[in-house]
């Protein structure tokens, strides 16, 4: 039923033949090469008796190597005395048996208590032969035939007993290394899995280097970024390491780089003495180095470096395979973050350029979409909105004017008022944009931006009127950040407002104008962006009054 | 008899799972008791009355959602925290979180390190919730 008689026990077997033979009587010696007998478990007084006596002690020495060479097959010694080996052999256990030794049962017939050297050996000792006699009981004696059987007997459940231990072994063994390999297939999944967008890519790779260094039982590992490449963006040189590195981070760098440079071309190396490393210093922070390369199709990204097994054994193929498959995970990793960038800063840099061609066909709306996008994003970082979202907002703030291109630029630099008919044609803009979107996939939740930005909280803005929650939240937050800047810059009509009029007035216009919800981030949120995009403005706008006064001038 | 060491149930019809479980266990110093199916589990719970059990889901005659039902139907054993271990994805239902002692979920192939640590938390939780017990009742 329970667990120590069903399964299988990990402790030594053969202990515990001994203690079972010795429970019915079979005491277990172990002997050595010179004839000496030891009991390994309480002897009997015949055994004692024995093993005190010199002249058994030379016939066992004379029988030594017959009854080394046989396992089931009694040995006999003296008339009436036999002694049997159990296997395995003592000698493989090191920690009981320095020497060539065996372990034994001894058998005992009633022509032993007869023998002339029985009686002799009685007497050499000093012991009264008929009160020893007296003492044993005959019937735990044993016929030749029946030595016979029980050595057969003893000899193969000591062979048994031998597989068994051995067995116990190789499964206490494979035990381990399965739950290594449990281990190692968790990670590599968990990593090739996780690699995505749930988390930062700094706690993927700090998570990723801290459980490559428990799994592979490594002291410390680290990981050092290349710094050349603008794709990495914040990543780029970084160091990350975890456990204790036994220096400081700007040292370890420097230590890296120096092995970089040494091993540029290595794959995943183990450098059994760090000091093959060949750079000075290194055997300070490790006495047994890992390292592994992170690359992509032959472009290096990084490198992984690991220092001294934690139990003192030296770094095998398998952590070096573990390794260099995560690194390649990682390596993996890096490279679609890379790849995402680039194609993030085209789509950006495209959306940028092509709100520049807006905005450029009219001169007082110069970066306004920028601008826009700028103050948008930060007022929905204000609003605690997500950063997914966040940037997605920024995207709506640089293309919510993109309907403008529809509209004349004889009315979008118009000085002065304009007519009804003008306004109405102004009007459209937000419907225009709206259609130029509306066949590109990756634009559908930045159209209500475009298409909405100029609804009003009171229900009094266009095209369609709608308010308060009615209007979507991308054109509530355009619509703010629009008017804001507005505010502040120069028209056709009227001149900018100042900062702190702009202010008020947005408060002012709380739940008339604005969400009012949106009213108060925006008021305390960072306007650092903005300013820096308008003192671009500014600087430009004045080399441009420049260059028209200069061409004035001339002409 | 009991060492002092906090002792855990390991129950898996697959003894190399159970294997792999119990010698990480032992290593981190705790005493393990095994069974190879639900009805062993049962009988071993009551009689040893371990700090928690472990067992995997799928198993012949009663399944490891099942024993924890029993598990915690009976006064005996009732409370005794429990982590499932499961090849084919399980989730936790309300159900299974009032008439069982079900703590944790963990799939196949898990990390035995982690198991362990989620073990060490469970008897620490323990030992804590024991603690908070005399005082405020801040559960």
């Amino acid at each position: 039923m329970t667990t120590t008689h069903s399964q299988l026990e990990l402790g030594a077997p053969s202990h515990r033949l001994h203690e079972r033979l010795a429970s019915v009587g079979l005491g277990v010696a172990s002997v050595r090469a010179d004839g000496v007998v030891t009991y390994l478990t309480a002897p009997g007084p015949l055994e004692q008796m024995l093993c005190r006596s010199p002249a058994f002690t030379h016939a066992v020495a004379q029988q030594f190597g017959e009854l080394a060479s046989a396992i089931g097959t009694p040995c006999a010694i003296w008339p009436g005395v036999w002694l049997t080996r159990l296997s395995p052999p003592l000698w493989h256990r090191p920690d009981q048996v320095s020497a060539a030794e065996l372990a034994v049962c001894m058998l005992c017939g009633p022509e032993l208590l007869v023998s002339d050297q029985f009686r002799l050996a009685c007497d050499t000792a000093g012991v009264d032969h008929k009160a020893l006699v007296a003492q044993i009981d005959p019937n735990a004696l044993l016929m030749p035939h029946q030595v016979h059987q029980l050595a057969a007997t003893i000899g193969w459940l000591s062979e048994d007993d031998g597989q068994l231990e051995r067995r116990n072994e190789e499964l206490a063994q494979m035990t381990a290394e399965l739950g290594e390999s449990y281990e190692e297939l968790n990670l590599l999944y968990r990593f090739s899995s996780s690699g995505t967008v749930d988390q930062s890519p700094d706690t993927f790779l700090e998570h990723a280097c801290e459980e490559l260094c428990q799994v592979a039982g490594l002291t410390w590992m680290a990981l050092r970024l290349i710094n050349d490449d603008p794709r990495l963006s914040h990543l780029a040189g970084r160091l990350i390491t975890c456990g204790p590195t036994q220096t400081d981070d700007r040292t370890l760098k420097q230590l890296i780089d120096l092995v970089w440079r040494k091993h540029h071309d290595v794959e995943a190396t183990v450098f059994v003495n760090s000091a093959e490393v060949g750079v000075p210093g290194i055997e300070t922070v490790a006495n047994e180095l890992l390292v592994v390369k992170l690359a992509i199709d032959d472009k290096p990204l990084g490198l992984l470096v690991g220092g001294d097994k934690i139990d003192g054994s030296h770094i095998t193929t398998v952590d070096t395979k573990l390794c260099s498959s995560l690194a390649h995970t990682l390596a993996m990793f890096l490279s679609n973050m890379m790849l995402y960038e680039d194609v993030q800063a085209m789509f950006v840099g495209s959306l940028q350029a092509l709100t520049s061609a807006i905005d450029a066909k009219d001169s007082y709306t110069h970066g306004h979409s920028g601008r826009v996008a700028a103050l948008s994003r930060s007022l929905a970082t204000s609003a605690g909105l997500d950063d997914a979202l966040v940037e997605r907002i920024y995207i709506a703030g640089l293309v919510h004017d993109i309907g403008k291109i529809g509209v004349p630029e004889s009315v979008l630099q118009k000085p002065g008022r304009l007519t009804a008919e003008e306004f109405d044609q102004i009007k459209q803009h937000p419907e225009i944009g709206a259609r130029i979107l509306r066949d590109i996939r990756q634009m559908q939740d930045i159209i209500p931006a475009v298409l909405f930005h100029h609804e009003r909280w009171d229900g009094k803005g266009y095209p369609y009127g709608l308010g308060a929650d009615d209007i979507p939240l991308f054109g509530r937050v355009i619509c703010l950040a629009d008017s804001f800047d507005a505010m502040c810059s120069t028209r056709t009509y009227r001149a900018a407002m100042d900062q702190d009029q702009v202010r008020k007035e947005i408060r002012s216009c709380a739940g008339s104008h604005f969400d009012p919800d949106l009213v108060e981030p925006f008021l305390r949120m960072d306007f650092g962006p903005y300013h820096q995009l308008n003192e671009r403005r500014f600087k430009i706008d004045h080399v441009q009054e420049r260059g028209r006064s200069n061409v004035n001038s001339t002409s | 008899m009991r060492s002092g060491k906090p002792l855990v149930l390991v129950v898996d019809d697959e003894s190399h799972i159970v294997h792999v479980i119990q010698l990480k266990l032992e290593n981190a110093g705790f005493d393990v008791v095994t069974a190879r199916d639900g009805e062993e589990a049962l009988a071993l719970a009551t009689s040893a009355r371990p700090d928690v059990v472990i067992t995997d889901m799928q198993m012949p005659y009663i399944d490891g959602q099942e024993l924890c039902k029993r598990l915690e139907a009976d006064t005996t054993t009732r409370g005794i925290p429990a982590i499932i271990i499961t090849a084919h994805g399980f989730a936790l239902t309300d159900v299974d979180r009032e008439l069982t002692s079900i703590q944790a979920v963990v799939n196949k192939p898990f990390s035995p390190r982690e198991l362990v640590t989620n073990v060490q938390a469970m008897i620490a939780g323990k030992t804590v919730a024991a603690g908070a017990n005399t005082g405020d009742n801040n559960a």
